[in-house]
């Protein structure tokens, strides 16, 4: 015996038919039913890297290759110095985090 | 006494040379006619010559208290100057009149003259009373020291006593008077100038008497006059016939109901800077009654299903938001784009509960047995039929 199915039901569940993949296109949306991890939030995120970049001001040091490389010279100097009394940066392996990964 | 006399001279002289002028204008018209005849000119009649003697008689008889003979002085002087032939003695004379005061002279005289000629007004005493001489004035002269009140109260009489019945056509004459160079169109100036000219060149080349070329003027004038009255009545009943006209517009472009079908929503932001652009200036609000779409059932349904809560029942409202793009009229189109879009997929409806209901009584009668029998037996027979033929 199969259960009748009255012309009501079919009609109210054929207007619906399509609709969501309808909505979907018209409004600009991204479908996933299933429920999955998709990078769609990313995406339709705005390029805002450039605002970010905006957070400080423009250094115009930086314009000039004379002033850096006299900041370069400085900061060699000094290293040399350091290392000249004992204090410069360890050697691979000899440091903090080395000694105590050996632990 | 001196003054006297160059007044009472000059009055006297005017008249002799307007009548002198009359002579020489009646003595030149004959010499015209003569030459246009052809023969020779006349000679000039002499004028009479008046002696020393006669003249300085006169002068003594005037001196002596005569004032009557002063006409006859100067018509005597006036002579000898046309004559010309005591030029050196008359010069003499002035000069000894010039060198000799004068010895009775009449203030009366000064007096009457100065009177007549400048009139002043009524001299006021007492100066420190001034406000009660303004007042006894007033009391006398209701016409005195008019101000606005006072006019308003004069008019306001001459209504109720109908002295003024139509104070709208007073004014209409009063604007009229005003500007009466403005009252006739160009063209008709223009005919009338003509016409004065023409009629001013005629009178000067001598073809037409002044009172003639007046008449003709006039008539001119009338006929000019009575010609634009009943052009402007022409006009009048042309602009009642324009007016009687009923005005019949059945083709109109414009919708039936209130108010627009779309409605939008925006934000302007003034800011201070010289760039009219502003994050809050890029959404756009579109609201659009669904009555007005003309949607079916099966339609507003799928629409529904379609929009979810953009769709407010009880307002019958549908609002469609967009702030997708960074400028207002772009989000603009993208809202309207959006509406054309879900009207055609809410059309859609129709077909689809078409196509649902053929395919449901399709089903039904596939599902009956009987059914499936007749036609069983039917296709049968048109088979059979068919292979006959062949």
């Amino acid at each position: 015996m199969m259960t009748r199915v009255s012309l009501k039901n079919v009609l109210s569940a054929v207007i619906n038919q399509g609709a969501a993949e309808a909505r979907a296109w018209i409004f600009g949306h991204q479908l996933n039913p299933a429920g999955n991890k998709t990078p769609h939030k990313i995406l339709r995120m705005k390029l805002f890297g450039e605002k970010v970049a905006q957070w400080y001001p423009h250094d115009i040091k930086k314009d000039d290759p004379l002033v850096m490389a006299r900041q370069e010279q400085e900061r060699l100097s000094k290293l040399e110095m350091l290392k000249r009394r004992g204090k410069g940066p360890p050697k691979k392996g000899q440091g903090r985090r080395a000694a105590k990964r050996n632990k | 006494m001196r003054r006297t006399l160059v007044r009472n001279g000059s009055l006297y002289t005017r008249n002799l040379l307007h009548h002198s002028a009359l002579a020489l204008a009646a003595s030149s018209r004959p010499q015209f006619r003569l030459f246009s005849s052809n023969e020779n000119p006349p000679p000039v009649p002499q004028i009479d010559d008046v002696n020393n003697k006669e003249l300085k008689a006169q002068i003594e008889t005037y001196f002596k208290g005569d004032e009557k003979v002063l006409p006859s002085i100067m018509e005597a002087i006036l002579k000898r100057k046309l004559s010309g032939n005591h030029e050196d003695t008359d010069d003499e004379l002035m000069e000894e009149l010039r060198m000799r005061p004068l010895d009775d002279v009449d203030d009366r005289d000064f007096e009457s003259d100065f009177e007549s000629i400048h009139d002043t007004d009524e001299e006021i005493d007492d100066l420190y009373n001034a406000r009660d001489v303004v007042m006894k004035r007033m009391v006398k002269d209701e016409y005195f020291n008019m101000d606005d009140k006072k006019w308003d109260d004069i008019v306001e009489d001459g209504i109720k006593h109908g002295l003024l019945r139509d104070t709208k056509e007073c004014e209409e004459i009063l604007e009229d008077m005003l500007s009466w160079d403005k009252l006739l169109p160009d063209d008709i100036k223009q005919k009338v100038e003509v016409k004065f000219n023409e009629l001013g060149d005629m009178c000067e080349r001598g073809e037409l008497e002044p009172e003639e070329a007046y008449e003709q003027f006039k008539k001119f004038e009338d006929e000019i006059v009575a010609k634009y009255l009943d052009k402007m009545e022409k006009e009048e009943a042309s602009q009642f016939d324009d007016t009687v006209v009923p005005d019949k517009k059945k083709d109109l472009d414009d919708p039936p109901g209130e108010g627009p079908i779309l409605r939008w929503q925006t934000r302007v932001v003034f800011a201070p800077g010289g760039d009219a652009w502003h994050p809050k200036n890029r959404k756009v609000k579109l609201s659009v009654t669904v009555k007005e779409l003309g949607l079916s059932k099966y339609q507003f349904r799928r629409l529904r299903e379609l929009v979810g809560k953009r769709y407010h029942p009880g307002r019958d409202e549908l609002t469609i938001t967009s702030e997708r793009f960074e400028h207002r009229e772009e989000n603009r189109k993208d809202c309207l784009r959006t509406l054309l879009s879900l009207i055609e997929e809410a059309g859609k409806a129709n077909k689809l509960v078409d196509d649902a209901r053929s395919s449901y009584v399709k089903e039904r009668l596939h599902t009956n047995p009987a059914f499936m029998e007749r036609l069983h037996a039917k296709s049968m027979r048109l088979r059979e039929s068919n292979q006959v033929p062949a």
